[in-house]
């Protein structure tokens, strides 16, 4: 059991990279976000 | 040495304190760790010496016990194995200009109702001729986004203006036609309509429900906020005219809906017209900073330390509603860190001029609802299809890994590399970030991240 340093996130865009390019999540600026590109946010339509 | 040789620790790993958690990002693959106070500083130690293991031992174990500081140590070392902390840089290379437009910004009326301060579009018009969109553009234009999406499924329009329901009789044609077309192709469509809310009654309410449109709702918070920067023609404050409107229409529960607000210069404690919404029964509300170059309103640099001030007062208060019984989600600390983009999407930001297009009453295309009217971002016109090919290859070129600012950053796999229309506009560069911009989006991503991780650690404090 680790103490100083546990990872809530597993590592996942290393994976996204090579296996996910579909193109079918929202445009950002299709969502309530018109001045201040937001990405992060964004939801992947495929997993 | 714990990484290789020249690694850039400011680039690919952020660590940060927000309240009682300490967190640590590394960027490159997306993990995220929660550390003790020892866990901190030796991270913090190896950075500062460039990887090196011993010199970082020798600087803690001075002022932790050695036994801790090897077994932090011990932890980190099975992070990094599992490529989850000082993670290398991935590159990925693909031809961003081939992807399809899948999402168009419908400019329906370049008209408005409302004279809001801050408004981009010139109070509607966008410095142009005022007018609406006849429904023969509108049909070309989605007949044009579904032949270039290609084999992509999914494609939006968003209804813009101007104010749209000033057109809804072509909306609502737009919508039906739109729908059809996109079934004859085994594709769906999603419509977004962005609206001030005057026109909205019961008939339209009944439309956007059974259509399944999403909705952005314009309204910026207290009535002295919303009055201030949104007074209708005749100078008067327009809250008490939509209040009741958006009440109706979020009664009714449309498929989604955000409350979405602009905070300027002059308007600063936003945190408090969030909990204004909040307290007025929303649970989806976007404020976004006033942006432009120049321009009275706009965010500068001496208004950052109030600005980031209220993004923690903001993340404060989303913990107490939460304490509470409700979720009230802030559209821009919203991350999902299981279910997020993949990096792909994250490198190509808002897909402006690229999949991304704004179409004006008459049918001209720009990058993006931002950029229209900007004559050297001119991309063509849905009569025709065809599009500007040296324009789309400039928005297409100016992706993140082509910003060297972006790639010093750990923001970047959140923002993208920002706004297109935001950084030509006050930079004069597609390829240079707006510092302030930025400032602001990278204490949206920590606190984003902070109140996710809250949600699997609760029991803290705050």
């Amino acid at each position: 059991m680790k103490k100083h340093l546990v990872t809530i996130v597993k590592p996942s865009l290393k994976r996204d990279a090579s296996e996910i390019n579909c193109r079918e999540c929202a445009t950002s600026c299709q969502s309530a976000c018109k001045t201040s590109c937001t990405v992060g946010n964004q939801v992947c339509n495929k997993q | 040495m714990i990484c290789p040789p020249g690694y850039d620790f400011a680039a690919h790993i952020h660590t940060y304190q927000w309240n009682d958690l300490n967190i640590c990002l590394d960027v490159n693959s997306g993990a995220i760790h929660l550390l003790d106070e020892i866990g901190l500083h030796l991270i913090k130690t190896l950075a500062q010496n460039q990887g090196d293991e011993k010199a970082a031992l020798s600087v803690c174990s001075r002022i932790y016990p050695e036994a801790d500081v090897l077994e932090a140590l011990d932890e980190i070392q099975k992070a990094v194995f599992e490529e989850a902390l000082f993670s290398d840089p991935q590159e990925l290379i693909f031809d961003y200009s081939s992807l399809g437009v899948k999402a168009l910004c419908l400019n329906v009326a370049h008209l408005c109702n409302m004279k809001c301060r801050y408004c981009f579009a010139s109070q509607g018009d966008f410095g142009r001729r005022k007018a609406l969109m006849p429904f023969e553009v509108g049909k070309k234009a989605i007949d044009f986004l579904l032949e270039q999406s290609g084999p992509i499924r999914r494609v939006e329009v968003d209804f813009f203006g101007g104010e749209p329901l000033l057109n809804i009789k072509v909306v609502r044609q737009l919508v039906d036609y739109g729908e059809r077309a996109a079934d004859e192709l085994g594709k769906q469509i999603h419509f977004t309509l962005t609206t001030n809310g005057l026109l909205l009654d019961d008939d339209i309410n009944r439309f956007i429900l059974d259509k399944q449109l999403s909705v952005v709702l314009s309204m910026d918070g207290r009535p002295e906020t919303h009055d201030f920067n949104r007074p209708l023609p005749d100078g008067s404050g327009s809250y008490s005219r939509v209040l009741p409107r958006f009440k109706d229409l979020v009664g009714l529960k449309p498929a989604s809906y955000y409350i979405r607000g602009t905070f300027a210069r002059h308007t600063l404690n936003f945190a408090s017209d969030y909990r204004h919404l909040a307290d007025l029964g929303f649970d989806s509300i976007s404020l976004e900073p006033a942006v432009g170059s120049g321009k009275e309103f706009a965010i500068q640099e001496s208004d950052l330390p109030e600005v980031l001030a209220e993004y923690e007062r903001l993340a404060d208060l989303i913990l107490e509603y939460r304490l509470a019984g409700r979720d009230v989600s802030f559209f821009h600390f919203n991350l999902d860190l299981q279910k997020g983009p993949c990096l792909a999407k994250r490198m190509t930001g808002c897909g402006a001029g690229v999949e991304y297009l704004a179409v004006t009453p008459e049918g001209d295309l720009y990058p993006c609802h931002q950029l229209v009217g900007e004559e050297s971002f001119y991309m063509g016109n849905v009569a025709n299809s065809q599009l500007n090919q040296e324009i789309r290859r400039k928005l297409a070129g100016s992706h993140m890994a082509k910003k060297a600012s972006c790639m010093g950053c750990w923001a970047r796999n959140f923002c993208g590399g920002g706004c297109h229309a935001n950084n030509y506009l006050s930079q004069g560069s597609l390829l240079q970030p707006n510092p302030i911009t930025c400032t602001m989006h990278r204490k949206r991503i920590e606190a984003g991240i902070y109140l996710e991780l809250r949600k699997t650690n609760p029991s803290s404090g705050n």
